[in-house]
C-alpha cells in the first residue's frame, strides 16, 4: 500500500441493533489538509470518528493509518498512531489546573516520582504561547472561558506525537471573534502537516478553514469535493438528499403591544450594566454579542432564576417583583429555551411525555391528580404539532437526535402557553434540516401572536430571522439595529471592544 | 406477543436469584415451602417494603436518609408511649406518623433549605433520634399490651397476616403518589436533571423538602405496625434498618446515580432480603454470623445488578 494518505478508511462498516450507522465508508486525509465532515445528525459522523478513536471496532472493511493496516480498535492503541480528538463535550477536569489538564496523563516528573509542577507550568506555558494564547497555566480549568478551554484540549492533543486531529464541532459553542482565533490555530497545526478532520454544522465556516469537503448521508458515503467546487446550496442538497428552501424564511408583520420592557436593570452578581431593552408582540428579536457579553446572564435575569439589584422588568405592563422564581414567572407568561439542552433544557432520562408536561403540571392538570389519559392527550397534540419523530410518546429523551431533542424542549414551553418566549441557541449542534423546522415554527409563533427574544451566536441566523437585533458588549447593550439595516459586519464591529469608534445608540 | 427471550430479559436479574434460594432453602428444609412458612416471610418482610418504598423515595430525588432506621425507632417508640396513655389507637397511629413526618421535616429542612449533604444530615440527626428514643423509654423497651392494636400486627389463626395486609395498602399509596401526584413526577425531575428542573419553574426546594418529610411519614405508619407485631417498642429496634431499607431499594432497579427507579421494583429488593434472612434460620446459621452473610449476600447482589445494567446502558 503505497500512497501519502494519513489516514485511509476502505468500505468500513459498523452495524448497531437496527441501524446501520456505517456503511461502505470511504475517507481518506493528506498530511497538512483540513478535511471537512459534513452531514446531518444520524449521518454517520460520530461513529466514523468513533472508529478513528478506537472506541468502536468496524464490523467490515479497512483501515489504514500512514499505509499500516489498523488491526486493533481500542483508545490506546489510537493515541500510539497520533490520532487526537477533541469531543463537542470537553473532557477537562473542571478542578485542576490548565497545566495539569495538559499533561493529565505524562506529568513531568522529578526523580520518576514527584510531579515537577515548575517544569510542567513552563511547558505548558511554551506551548500555550506558541498557539499565541494567553492563558494563565495556574487558573481551574472550569474558570477559563468555554473558548479557552478548547484551546487547552488542543494544547493537550499537542503533547502527544500528533498527526491526526479530529474536530467535532469545535466552533460549536464558539462566537464569530473566537472561531478566527481557533482557526488560525487549526492553520498552523497544518502547516506543521498534521491532517485535520473537521466535523462540523456550520456551513459558511467551511470554504474558510477547509480543503476538501466529504458528505455523509444515514450512514452512507455521499461525495468528496474540493470546497472551492462545490456550493453551499449543494452541500445542503447533498445532505439532506432533497432540496431546502432555504433556511430562513420570515413573514414580517408591524408589531404589537410591548409585552415585554426592561429599564435600567443592573445586576452586580451577573455584572450586568443598565440594561433597556423592549419585545413587542408579533416580532423576533435578537441578543447578538460574543460568548461572555452578557446575552445569557441577562435570559436568566430576565426569567428570575438569577438576581438582579435594581431596575424594572415589565410583563405586559405589569412590573415584575425582583423576588419572583421561575415558577412565577411562568405564571406570567415567559418561558426560557436554555442554551445547555442536556444540562439545563430536559431531562434525558425522562420519557418524552414526562418532560413536556414537566414546566405546566398546573396547567394540564388542575385537580393536583395526575390522570395520564388527559396528559397522553396534550403530549399526542404537541408531538403531532411541531413533528418530534419518535416511536411512542414513552420514548427515554436520550435516545432521540439533538433536534427532536430540542424539539422537546421547545414543546415543553409550548405547554406552558407562554407567549413571551426567550431562546437561547436554540439551533445549536442540530442539524440543517431540523434548524429549518425550528425556524419555521418560530415564524409560526410570532404569526400567532407570541414575542420572542433569540439569543444566537451565528450571525446569519440573527440576521436572517430577527426583526430587530441589539447588541451586545461587555454585560451592555451598545447598538440596537434594524433588520434592514443589519449585517454581520456591523454586528461585529458593535461587539468587538476598539472596533468601532462610535456613540452608542443605546444604554 | 411478546416472545419468550424478551419477557425473560425483562424481568429483573434479581428475581432468578430469588427462585433459585427459594428452591434450595426448601431443599434444605421441608417446613420451608409450606403456607404457614410463606405467612411468616410476609409478616417479616411487610414492615421492610414501607421503609424501603419511603428509601426508594429519597433515593428516586437524588438523595438519601440513613435516618430511617432512627425514625422508625423513635416514632416507634412514640406510638407505644401514646397508646400506653389509654388514647383511642387513631391517636397513636396519627402520633407516629406525625413524628415521622416531622423527623423526616427537620431532615428535608437541613438538606433543601440550608443546603447541606443529605449524608451527613441524616447520619447525624439518626444520632439524635435514637437518642430521643433511649430519653423516652429510659433505655428498656416499652411493652404495648392494647389487644385491639396488636390486632394490626397479628398473623390471625395462624393464616391472615394483619402486618402484611396494613403495609400493603400503604405500600399501594407510595405507589399511588408516584404514579398519581406532583410530589411522584417532581421527584424525577429532580434527581434525573436539578437544574433542568429548576429553570422548568419547579419549587424544587419544596419538593425536596417534601420528599423527606413523605419518606418520614412512610416510616412512622411503618413503625406503627412494627410495635404492632413486636408488641414492644424497643429504643434500638432500628439499627441497620436503613441499610436494608437502600440495599432493597437499589436491588429493585432503583439507581444511587441518577434520578431513576420505580417504588414498585423495590418489592423484590424485600422478597430477596426476607428469603435470605429466613432462609439462613432454615440452614441453621448461628445467629451471630447472620449480619455478615446478609451483608455479603447483598453486595455481591448489588454489585451484579448494577453490572447488568451499566452494560444495558452501553448497548
Amino acid at each position: 500500500m503505497v500512497n501519502n494518505y494519513l489516514l485511509e478508511m476502505k468500505h468500513i462498516s459498523k452495524d448497531f441493533p437496527g441501524v446501520k450507522a456505517l456503511d461502505d465508508m470511504n475517507f481518506n486525509l493528506k498530511p497538512g489538509e483540513v478535511h471537512v465532515l459534513i452531514g446531518e445528525n444520524g449521518a454517520g459522523k460520530s461513529t466514523l470518528m468513533k472508529v478513528l478513536a478506537g472506541a468502536h471496532a468496524p464490523d467490515g472493511g479497512e483501515l489504514f493509518v500512514e499505509g499500516k493496516k489498523v488491526t486493533r480498535f481500542n483508545p490506546i492503541v489510537a493515541q500510539k498512531l497520533g490520532i487526537g480528538i477533541i469531543y463537542q463535550e470537553f473532557n477537562l477536569v473542571p478542578y485542576l489546573s490548565v497545566a495539569e489538564n495538559i499533561y493529565l496523563d505524562h506529568m513531568p516528573k522529578k526523580m520518576g516520582v514527584v510531579i515537577d509542577r515548575k517544569k510542567m507550568h513552563m511547558d505548558a506555558k511554551k506551548l500555550l504561547d506558541s498557539m499565541k494564547m494567553c492563558v494563565d497555566t495556574h487558573a481551574m480549568a472550569n474558570s477559563i472561558p468555554i473558548a479557552q478551554q478548547q484551546m487547552v484540549e488542543v494544547a493537550k492533543a499537542l503533547t502527544h506525537d500528533l498527526k491526526i486531529l479530529i474536530m467535532d464541532e469545535p466552533t460549536a459553542a464558539l462566537s464569530d471573534i473566537e472561531i478566527d482565533q481557533l482557526f488560525g490555530i487549526v492553520r498552523s497545526l497544518t502547516k506543521q502537516g498534521i491532517g485535520v478532520v473537521y466535523i462540523s454544522h456550520r456551513l459558511q465556516e467551511i470554504p474558510t478553514i477547509g480543503d476538501r469537503i466529504t458528505i455523509l448521508r444515514d450512514g452512507k458515503y455521499i461525495s468528496t469535493n474540493g470546497v472551492n467546487d462545490i456550493t453551499t446550496d449543494e452541500m445542503v442538497r447533498q445532505m439532506v438528499g432533497r432540496e431546502v428552501s432555504y433556511l430562513y424564511k420570515r413573514d414580517r408583520q408591524t408589531p404589537g403591544d410591548t409585552v415585554l420592557k426592561v429599564e435600567n436593570l443592573c445586576s452586580s452578581k451577573e455584572k450586568l450594566n443598565n440594561i433597556n431593552l423592549e419585545l413587542r408582540k408579533g416580532e423576533i428579536v435578537g441578543l447578538a454579542g460574543l460568548v461572555g457579553s452578557g446575552r445569557t446572564e441577562l435570559a436568566r435575569v430576565l426569567f428570575h432564576v438569577d438576581h438582579y439589584d435594581s431596575g424594572e422588568i415589565y410583563v405586559h405592563g405589569k412590573v415584575i417583583n425582583k423576588n419572583r422564581t421561575p415558577y412565577q414567572v411562568i405564571q406570567s407568561g415567559l418561558s426560557l429555551l436554555p442554551e445547555d439542552r442536556k444540562r439545563q433544557g430536559i431531562s434525558v432520562i425522562l420519557s418524552i411525555a414526562h418532560n413536556i408536561v414537566m414546566a405546566s403540571m398546573k396547567k394540564v392538570q388542575p385537580s393536583g391528580l395526575i390522570s395520564s389519559k388527559v396528559e397522553n392527550k396534550v403530549v399526542d397534540k404537541y408531538i403531532n404539532d411541531i413533528n418530534i419523530i419518535t416511536p411512542s410518546r414513552d420514548q427515554i429523551v436520550k435516545n432521540l437526535s439533538g433536534g427532536n431533542q430540542q424539539k422537546v424542549v421547545l414543546a415543553k414551553w409550548l405547554c406552558t402557553e407562554a407567549d413571551i418566549m426567550i431562546f437561547d441557541e436554540p439551533t445549536r449542534g442540530i442539524d440543517v434540516g431540523a434548524k429549518g423546522e425550528i425556524y419555521h415554527l418560530m415564524n409560526k409563533l410570532v404569526k400567532e401572536g407570541k414575542a420572542i427574544l433569540m439569543i444566537s451566536s451565528e450571525l446569519p441566523e440573527i440576521i436572517g430571522m430577527c426583526d430587530r437585533i441589539y447588541v451586545m458588549r461587555n454585560r451592555k447593550i451598545v447598538a440596537e439595529l434594524q433588520s434592514s439595516e443589519a449585517t454581520q459586519e456591523k454586528i461585529i464591529s458593535y461587539a468587538i471592544e476598539g472596533a468601532l469608534e462610535r456613540t452608542c445608540e443605546n444604554g | 406477543m411478546v416472545s419468550i427471550k424478551t419477557f425473560v430479559k425483562r424481568v429483573p436479574i434479581v428475581t432468578w436469584f430469588i427462585l433459585l434460594l427459594i428452591v434450595f432453602f426448601s431443599f434444605q428444609s421441608d417446613q420451608y415451602l409450606t403456607v404457614r412458612n410463606l405467612m411468616i416471610l410476609l409478616q417479616q418482610g411487610a414492615v421492610l417494603l414501607v421503609v424501603a418504598s419511603a428509601a426508594t423515595f429519597v433515593i428516586i430525588s437524588g438523595g438519601l436518609d440513613l435516618s430511617l432506621g432512627g425514625i422508625l425507632t423513635a416514632s416507634g417508640v412514640v406510638v407505644a408511649i401514646t397508646l400506653n396513655t389509654g388514647v383511642p389507637i387513631v391517636f397513636a397511629v396519627m402520633a407516629g406518623a406525625a413524628v415521622g413526618f416531622a423527623f423526616g421535616a427537620l431532615n428535608g429542612f437541613l438538606i433543601s433549605y440550608c443546603g447541606l449533604r443529605p449524608f451527613i444530615v441524616t447520619l447525624g440527626t439518626a444520632g439524635v433520634f435514637y437518642a430521643f428514643s433511649l430519653v423516652a423509654t429510659n433505655k428498656v423497651g416499652i411493652r404495648v399490651s392494647n389487644e385491639s392494636f396488636i390486632f394490626l400486627g397479628k398473623l390471625v389463626n395462624k393464616t391472615i397476616p394483619m402486618a402484611a395486609i396494613c403495609c400493603g395498602i400503604i405500600f399501594l399509596f407510595a405507589i399511588f403518589v408516584q404514579n398519581r401526584t406532583k410530589l411522584g413526577r417532581y421527584i424525577f425531575a429532580i434527581g434525573g436533571n436539578y437544574e433542568g428542573a429548576r429553570l422548568s419553574g419547579i419549587n424544587i426546594r419544596f419538593y425536596k423538602w417534601l420528599v423527606y418529610a413523605f419518606a418520614g411519614f412512610l416510616t412512622g405508619l411503618a413503625a406503627v405496625i412494627l410495635v404492632a407485631r413486636l408488641e414492644v417498642a424497643d429504643p434500638q429496634v432500628g439499627m441497620q434498618w436503613e441499610f436494608e431499607a437502600i440495599a432493597a431499594a437499589i436491588l429493585g432497579g432503583t439507581s444511587m446515580e441518577i434520578g431513576k427507579g420505580d417504588v414498585k421494583g423495590t418489592i423484590i429488593g424485600v422478597i430477596l432480603l426476607t428469603i435470605v434472612r429466613s432462609g439462613l434460620n432454615v440452614i441453621r446459621v448461628p445467629s451471630v454470623w447472620q449480619s455478615a452473610i446478609t451483608g455479603l449476600v447483598i453486595i455481591f447482589a448489588i454489585v451484579f445488578q448494577v453490572s447488568v445494567a451499566s452494560k444495558e446502558m452501553k448497548k
